[in-house]
């Protein structure tokens, strides 16, 4: 029986090599196409220009683009030589801006992409925000003339409509990434003499500049500015963070375009026909302040929003919970509705444009007619754009508490702290307890109620042989598209995740790294290899993961008691 | 992986110089993915020219996020696909069973392939596509399971599982080969 590695190692050693044939064609036709498009300005002689003069067509098409690329390149130098000048030009050139729209990274992600208009004295007029990458799921914020519409994505499907002043750093964000910002901070950095910046020399066939700011006066950041000399725009920043040598990337502006006219459907709000929108425009929402102070006035809110909850007294939860339509109350307030006293907590800070706390409270309430105790944390922010109110964000966080069970767990919160449940995230169906618990299923639990939750599985074995319901051993596994199950005569004895919709209360989960495991859960685990995947074993956690030969990531958390 | 965005900005700014960089780095590894995928060298040679042309004319909007060898692959798998699905819809059969190394004309190329594998590609050719897609993927492309998961829409285990699958069918088919 030939073993799986070796069929791994013969599939990587399969090679196959271009033919000077193919290498011909491909690079012809490549050239060609880079030739046609829009971005070809400048070329430079290819090292493979052997193989390219074969071909007569591509001979003809390499001679037109070096006559180009040597006109272009005299243009240019006659520009290069006035670089001294240049960032001066590119502070004047940046503050004629009337539009832009840009896309921001943020450690190689793509953050997101802003597009923005200005008068003519440079003020905003109005902006679009896409925050996220990917087709579905992003957030979007539209400002204009005062009023911010923000559309969360599923799983909430909510509209948010607030008044936001852009006078009181309301757009603050917008500002961090606005590219004439940060030349003007630069060109006051290195007037103070707290930064220097180097006029890198081009290359022959780099049509653009690259400028390097370095701090002189402590801070650990280096910023490449790329410049278009042709109009003296910046259309790259990136940051660098770290001590010389061991700097890292940390967030970039790239400049899409520049004082082009905007499509206005690109500021309509176009949000899907079921969203729910909260409106904090044409209706007074929260509670007023009056004379307590935040930390006072967050609690109170919260307490009045629970108390308005308990009794369903909608209009009263709707209006403390910003103006939440019934819709919403029930998609996210129904399950956290208590059914006893409330016990709340000391509000904690969280930094913001306007002031948020975070609350977390306990008490009881009523799930599937059982009495559960929870301790959810829920967000309460000032109103904005109406000052001295205060209101309960619909979004709300897990604790620990809900999902550790013994109160003996608790020393796990110093592993596992807390899991925010990200409005702009994916759902996560469940929080991975180790040693107790994957979402709501516990170890110990009979077979029979993992059946009744999820259904028929996809599939039963042990070993080699496989099992149906009718026919079934005294251990065996039960599996489900996520999830599965080790049952030993009838009981859960331990719990399988495979894919990433259960998480951590830290938010690690199945597809993390080896090393986000091990800095989470530290080095005591006992490791067994195989040919595809290591097990590290956390004994005393009651926990496994399957780490990827290769990859190191992990394919999988198993939950058993802890030892 | 600071090399590739090196070269993709480059090609941005117009330069041939790194777009033939590009395409001397990476294309033998792409011919070798496309021909796992496909078992036949023309339609191979067709995947890495195509891809090459794309992405020659879209390189001046392109935004290098990730690793630009698992962008190309993501590209070959997809076009790949495409053409093993014309090819179903054409002669209502899959990969055509038999060994590359026939369709391999130069004889260089010929010699060098082992018997053993030669038998691994007519195996490859046996299995079907969505396992081939993902062994190929994973082992020669060097993407990640997650990476595979998401061009497939497919959650990690169903990927992770059409790997094992794909290679306990390879196992037997190179098994029952080596008994004969």
């Amino acid at each position: 029986m030939r073993p799986a590695g070796d069929i791994e190692r013969l599939i990587k050693d399969l090679s196959d090599t271009t033919s000077a044939e193919m290498d011909e064609r491909v690079c012809g036709d490549v050239l060609r196409a880079l030739a046609e498009s829009e971005q070809t300005s400048v070329l430079t002689w290819p090292k493979i220009g052997r193989t390219i003069m074969k071909s007569p067509t591509t001979k003809l098409a390499v001679a037109a683009v070096i006559i180009i690329a040597v006109m272009l390149s005299i243009h240019l130098w006659d520009k290069s030589t006035r670089s001294a000048y240049a960032f001066a030009q590119t502070v004047e050139a940046m503050q004629g801006k009337r539009s832009f729209h840009i896309q921001t990274y943020f450690r190689e992600r793509r953050k997101d992409e802003f597009w923005a208009e200005f008068d003519e004295e440079g003020r905003l007029i109005r902006y679009r925000q896409r925050e996220g990458c990917g087709p579905v799921e992003y957030m979007l914020t539209l400002w204009e003339a005062g009023i911010q519409s923000q559309y969360f994505p599923q799983p909430w499907g909510v509209h948010l409509m607030q008044r936001v002043d852009n006078t009181d750093g309301g757009l603050e964000g917008l500002e961090e990434f606005d590219p004439e910002t940060i030349v003007q901070q630069i060109h006051e950095l290195v007037a103070d003499g707290r930064a220097v910046m180097q006029v890198e020399k081009p290359a022959p066939y780099v049509r653009l500049k690259t400028l390097r700011v370095t701090r002189t006066d402590g801070e650990p950041l280096k910023q490449v500015l790329v410049v278009d000399p042709a109009t003296k725009l910046v259309v790259r920043v990136d940051n660098y963070w770290g001590q010389e040598g061991e700097q890292v990337f940390h967030k970039g502006t790239e400049v899409l375009e520049y004082n082009e006219s905007m499509d206005p459907g690109l500021f309509e709000p176009d949000f899907p026909e079921d969203t729910i929108v909260i409106d904090q425009i044409s209706q007074e929402v929260g509670m007023a302040k009056g004379e307590m102070t935040d930390e006072e006035a967050a609690v109170e809110t919260l307490r009045q929003a629970l108390a308005a909850l308990a009794r369903e007294d909608y209009a009263r939860a709707g209006k403390l919970c910003g103006g939440a339509p019934r819709r919403l109350l029930d998609k996210f307030f129904g399950q956290w509705r208590p059914a006893s006293d409330v016990s709340i907590g000391s509000p904690e800070y969280v930094k913001n444009v306007l002031p948020v706390y975070r609350v977390k409270c306990t008490y009881d309430v009523e799930r599937d007619g059982q009495i559960e105790t929870i301790s959810p944390i829920f967000t309460v922010r000032a109103v904005s754009g109406q000052p001295g109110r205060w209101y309960v964000a619909w979004y709300v966080m897990l604790s620990t508490e809900d999902t550790i069970t013994p109160k003996d767990k608790t020393a796990k919160e110093n592993n596992v702290s807390r899991l925010e449940v990200n409005p702009v995230g994916g759902v996560v169906k469940g929080i991975i307890a180790p040693g107790v618990q994957v979402g709501d299923y516990t170890l110990g639990m009979s077979k029979d109620d993992v059946l009744k939750s999820l259904g028929q599985p996809n599939h039963i074995f042990y070993g080699d042989e496989k099992y149906t319901l009718n026919d079934l051993p005294r251990r065996y596994y039960m599996v489900f598209s996520d999830i599965s199950f080790a049952i030993v005569d009838g009981s859960v004895n331990g719990i399988g995740v495979h894919t990433p919709s259960y998480k951590f209360t830290n938010g690690l989960g199945v597809g993390d790294s080896e090393q986000d495991i091990t800095q989470a859960f530290g080095d005591d685990f006992r490791i067994k290899e195989t040919e595809w995947k290591d097990f590290f074993t956390y004994e005393s956690e009651g926990l496994t993961f399957e780490i990827h030969k290769e990859d190191r990531t992990v394919m999988e958390i198993n939950v058993s008691r802890s030892g | 992986m600071l090399e590739d965005k090196l070269l993709v900005l480059k090609c941005r700014w117009g330069s041939t110089d790194a777009m033939c960089r590009i395409y001397l780095k990476y294309k033998d590894y792409l011919l070798t993915l496309a021909k796992g995928l496909l078992s036949e060298q023309a339609e191979a040679e067709d995947v890495v020219h195509d891809v090459f042309v794309s992405f020659a004319r879209v390189v001046g909007q392109f935004h290098l996020t990730g690793s630009l060898s698992s962008y190309l692959a993501t590209c070959v798998s997809n076009l790949a696909r495409d053409k093993a699905r014309a090819r179903m819809r054409r002669t209502g059969a899959p990969a055509p069973v038999r060994p590359a190394v026939r369709s391999i004309c130069d004889p260089q190329q010929r010699a060098i392939e082992t018997e053993e594998l030669t038998q691994l590609r007519q195996a490859m050719s046996q299995i079907p596509y969505e396992q081939r897609e993902v062994v190929m993927l994973h082992l020669k492309g060097g993407m990640k399971f997650r990476e595979i998961a998401k061009l497939q829409g497919l959650s990690v285990s169903t990927t992770y599982g059409r790997y094992r699958y794909g290679l306990d069918k390879l196992r037997s088919l190179l098994n029952s080969e080596g008994k004969k």
